[in-house]
């Protein structure tokens, strides 16, 4: 498929028409607590993701591989 | 002059009965070679110490057995040696109970007169799997799959074997079953450690994607195709590398996960969820006093119980501080060898020092293995579509296990967070007994969209589950992948609402 190159003019009205296109929609609202349990029980989980924050930073840890880890042979003797 | 009639004649069969012997070296022919050789081979030894824990009263001898994985061997490397071995093997079969070839000789009769199902069943109850042997003089012990030992280890713990599947056999025309997962030994001709451990655990994971498994030649071929590295000629077999390992779990069809071994604790999470999943991870393990690294395959886990979280402020415990040793094939010793896992400073001056996961390898009679090794690394061969790994579930649901755990005090923070996969089909199935409404039940089964393998954070308390939270396991991240939270068969009087609640802050629906 050709390229079509758009002279000065041309480039302007494509460039205006995307100007006048609406916003994107607005981000999804927060979610709010529908009951005072459920206020609660979300207390609890932004405290519980608080209290795990640093523990739950190490996980990915081992996703680190470097090239010394894949290339390091491994034969040790029968 | 007349030729010799070179390839006229047939290989003989026959099937030979003989009681367990004092030593099983003792039937193995020792090879031609000077004083000094070592023999018998460790791995001989070592399967005469395991059958003897099996009870082995009596083996039967195939003399003629064609085995795929030495017939590859033998076309790609053997047969281009001077003193090629022939291209049979001879097949061992173990069995619980003593008889002798007369009583053979009658089931035989007994088959051939109709009674073919009564005599399957007799053998079947006391067979014990089977061992391959090579026509290799230094290393005969071929594709060998045996029975596990039983859940109970003796000192409290709980063997748990979760990389085993069925292997069918037939002798003399009856089929027989053996649930295990395939060990062989290392020749050094086509494989070595890691080509071993690799196969053995594509044992375990091809079929579950309907792949074929792929013999220790092809694993050597593919792996080594298009880099060689720092491993020098490809055959005889100089090693594998990580790399290797990847390549060549890729040109199955799988995808490698690899995972760098980083403190026990870290450690034992991703075995456990990898383990529990029925996957068979490939542990690189390194002397911790420096030198060549190995590899072994996991089948299993020495479970204890779970201990309370070392963090006074968190409410809940982890599964995988049960974890207390693996179970591995390590072609050096044998199939299911004990290891036990401890912690292990790593590192000379001028490296700072390093807790890392230890392991010391037991043998079957308790004698402690030299070598103090340490796990480098890990490659789990996965599903190519099994993209969310456990690590990265866990990161959610360390949270939401500190959550359960203080919305739920009356388990004094002895809920326990456990992280693994389930195949979709398998866990609608389980679901049935879940306690579940109709209504929810209808949901899980009839209306929830879910991947093949779904990710499960299982939320339990000493008692048993009390909600699941489910993962669409074709995502990366783990916010974005919760597909619902299910209610389980413990969850306390009004806990529902606490799971409404928890599914509302995940964005998913509860289904309970």
């Amino acid at each position: 498929m050709a390229i079509k190159r758009l002279s000065d003019k041309e480039a302007a009205a494509v460039n205006k028409k995307r100007e006048e296109r609406p916003a994107p929609a607005a981000p999804e609202k927060e979610l709010e607590p529908t009951s005072p349990e459920e206020e609660q029980v979300w207390r609890v989980l932004e405290q519980a993701r608080q209290n795990v924050k640093q523990i739950a930073k190490k996980e990915l840890e081992g996703e680190v591989i470097t090239e010394e880890i894949l290339n390091r042979p491994l034969r040790a003797p029968k | 002059m007349k030729l010799l009639p070179r390839g006229h004649a047939y290989p003989e069969y026959g099937v030979t009965v003989s009681a367990w012997p004092s030593d099983l070296a003792d039937i193995f022919p020792a090879p031609p070679a000077p004083a000094g050789h070592s023999w018998p081979p460790t791995q001989i030894t070592y399967l005469g110490k395991y059958l003897q824990q099996l009870q082995c009263r009596t083996i039967v001898l195939e003399s003629h057995y064609v085995d795929r994985d030495y017939i590859e061997d033998m076309a790609l490397y053997y047969a281009r040696s001077l003193r090629s071995p022939a291209n049979y093997c001879q097949r061992l079969h173990f069995f619980t109970n003593a008889f002798e070839e007369a009583t053979w000789r009658q089931w035989v009769s007994d088959a051939n007169a109709g009674r073919a199902a009564e005599v399957v069943r007799e053998l079947q109850t006391h067979y014990i799997g089977f061992c391959v042997v090579r026509p290799l003089p230094g290393s005969p012990i071929g594709r060998t799959v045996l029975a596990t030992l039983g859940p109970a280890s003796g000192d409290g713990r709980i063997r748990r074997f979760t990389a085993l599947r069925d292997y069918s056999v037939h002798i003399a025309g009856m089929g027989l079953q053996i649930s295990g997962l395939a060990f062989q030994q290392q020749d050094q001709g086509v494989s070595t450690c890691a080509t071993t451990a690799l196969w053995s655990s594509l044992h375990q994971v091809a079929p579950m994607e309907e792949l074929q498994v792929p013999t220790p030649a092809r694993i050597t071929e593919s792996a080594s195709r298009y880099y060689l590295g720092e491993i020098g000629r490809w055959l005889p077999s100089g090693g594998l590398s990580i790399s290797h390992i990847c390549e060549a779990t890729r040109a199955v069809g799988l995808a490698p996960l690899v995972i760098r071994g980083v403190s026990p604790d870290h450690d034992r999470a991703q075995l456990l969820g990898y383990s529990l999943s029925g996957f068979a991870p490939v542990l690189a393990i390194m002397p911790a006093a420096g030198g060549e690294g190995h590899a072994v395959c996991v089948v299993g886990l020495k479970l204890g119980d779970p201990q309370p979280h070392p963090i006074a402020a968190l409410h809940f415990r982890e599964a995988a501080t049960a974890v207390l040793g693996v179970y591995v094939h390590d072609d050096r010793l044998g199939p299911y060898a004990g290891a036990t896992i401890v912690s292990r400073t790593v590192g000379k001056p001028p490296e700072s020092p390093q807790v890392r996961t230890g392991l010391d390898i037991v043998w079957p009679d308790g004698t402690l293995e030299p070598a103090e090794w340490y796990v480098y690394a890990m490659v789990v061969p996965v599903p190519i579509k099994l993209r969310l790994t456990i690590a990265r579930m866990r990161q959610l649901g360390l949270y939401v296990a500190d959550a359960a755990g203080a919305l739920f005090p009356q388990f004094n923070r002895a809920v326990t967070l456990s992280c693994r996969y389930r195949r979709a089909t398998e866990y609608r199935a389980a679901a049935y007994g879940y306690g579940l409404s109709d209504a929810g039940a209808y949901r899980l089964a009839c209306e929830a969209v879910f991947s093949r393998y779904l990710g499960v954070i299982e939320i339990s308390s000493p008692t048993g589950p009390l909600f699941d939270v489910l993962f669409d396991t074709t995502e990366t991240d783990a916010d974005l992948a919760v597909r619902a939270c299910v209610r389980r068969e413990q969850i306390p009087d009004g806990g529902e609402t606490h799971l409404q609640a928890i599914a509302r802050w995940l964005r998913t629906t509860a289904i309970v």
